[in-house]
């Protein structure tokens, strides 16, 4: 019991130290995917290619000074940054992030908790994040941030229907809810991976995720050009930042559940497959990325219409299907 | 159940790392000499017009009740989801005729335009 109780704290320690780093890598990554994009160079200053970037936006944000602005409620104020960051790492807990490995003749599973209804609990807990935009811009005592709150609610009601219901028909043909028997079920290969046989249930999804994570098409939270940073303008320093660690710790984790239901995940656990699984969970970063660059936002009635007459009857008919069709 | 305890463990570690962030900036000594970094942000107007805590319309009320009405309804379904082979036809024909009451209501829904907006 001792034995697995440090194990798991030695995991939660790496994961959390892991992607707090990596949100800043993620920073860096989007300033200069984005700049070439638009033929620009990104940041070049600080360090070779600008990747110290990373170091000086940490240092600042670490130390600059905690600011309570006027008119706010305090005790919401400064919950709300730390329900997103808690609900992202928390989701983390059943995501396996490689296949088993054995290091110095211990095994190691790379999941926090192997609970059977693994998917579920991620998207829950997901979903609670958004309490944090939602708390933090009414606690705020800015019409943005009040804007910005009516529209996290908006967003919200629209695409939670469509990431059940598009989940539903693949994990009909697995018949688990546990990410390690979704993933071991594709791995047959190439061939067997969910994406092939569920095809429309990944696009529903990956929309979703989109407006999980409140990116591009659907980054109505804090849209730059109407909303100035939304439910973050009155924030500043780490709290700021803790925002930002939680929305790019979002990013992370949502790739990793895609490519795990859908593109195969690690496949049968050897070392090519928890490369496949990085190089997969990095395209979809990277995915998030391009359609910033490309495309526009949507209006808020643009996305509940999106995602109430087309996704949700879409998704409903996908699961008729299905249900039909395993029958047979 | 061993996991319970390691979920214990990630919601009490993920609550109080963010604080122990905070206590970042309290190791800095640069306090702002005056009182107006303090002042509510409003395009660069010093004293904000109005309150923002005041009531304003939300038209998409109506949707959120539908949508809690749907959430759980999706919900009823992933039990289903997850046995569908075992139940076999009984349990396809169960689950049509719920969501064939979904539809009818999505329907409904769509026939009193609700979901309509602007």
């Amino acid at each position: 019991m001792d034995a697995y109780l440090i194990e798991t704290v030695i995991k939660i320690v790496v994961i959390l130290l892991l992607f707090s780093a990596l949100a800043g890598f993620g920073t860096y990554f989007e300033r200069k995917v984005l700049a070439f994009m638009q033929r620009r160079l990104g940041p070049m200053n600080v360090g070779p290619y600008g990747v110290l970037q990373i170091a000086a936006d940490g240092i600042k944000l670490f130390t600059k000074e905690d600011l309570i602005p006027q008119g706010v409620v305090p005790a919401i104020f400064k919950i709300a940054p730390v329900i997103t960051v808690a609900t992202a790492f928390m989701a983390a807990a059943a995501i396996p992030f490689m296949p088993e490995f054995t290091a110095f003749g211990y095994t190691v599973k790379p999941i926090i908790a192997d609970i059977n209804v693994g998917i579920l609990y991620v998207i829950g807990v997901m979903g609670v994040g958004l309490y944090g935009p939602l708390l933090g811009g009414m606690a705020s005592a800015n019409k943005f941030a009040l804007i910005s709150t009516a529209r996290a609610a908006a967003v919200f009601i629209s695409y939670e229907v469509v990431t059940g219901l598009s989940l539903l028909a693949p994990l009909m043909m697995v018949g688990s809810l546990s990410l390690i028997d979704i993933n071991n079920f594709q791995a047959g290969g190439f061939t067997h991976w969910m994406i092939w046989s569920q095809p429309i249930a990944f696009v529903l999804f990956l929309i979703a995720a989109f407006a999980e994570t409140g990116r591009t098409p659907f980054h109505l939270i804090a849209n730059d050009h109407e909303l100035i940073d939304g439910f973050g303008t009155e924030y500043s320093g780490m709290r700021w930042g803790l925002f930002f660690i939680g929305e790019y710790a979002n990013m992370f984790f949502i790739s990793w559940v895609i490519a795990l239901v859908f593109l195969g995940g690690f496949g049968d656990g050897s070392v090519l497959g928890a490369l496949a699984l990085f190089l997969k969970v990095s395209f979809f970063f990277f995915f998030f990325l391009w359609t910033r660059a490309a495309w526009p936002d949507v209006r808020p009635d643009q996305l509940m219409m999106l995602c109430w007459k087309i996704l949700m009857p879409i998704a409903v008919v996908n699961i008729v299907i299905t249900g039909i069709v395993m029958m047979f | 159940m061993e996991f319970y305890l390691s979920l214990g463990v990630i919601i009490v570690t993920a609550v109080l790392v963010p604080f122990l962030f905070h206590l970042s900036s309290k190791l800095n000594s640069n306090k702002s000499k005056t009182q107006n970094i303090q002042n509510v942000y409003e395009c660069g107007i010093s004293t904000p017009i109005k309150d923002s805590d005041e009531t304003f319309n939300v038209k998409y009320y109506l949707v959120a009740i539908i949508f809690v009405l749907f959430d759980v309804e999706v919900l009823f379904m992933f039990p289903w989801g997850v046995n569908v082979r075992t139940l076999s036809w009984f349990g396809i024909a169960e689950m049509f005729t719920f969501m064939g009451i979904l539809v009818a209501g999505l329907i409904y829904i769509y026939n009193t335009k609700a979901l309509k907006w602007g």
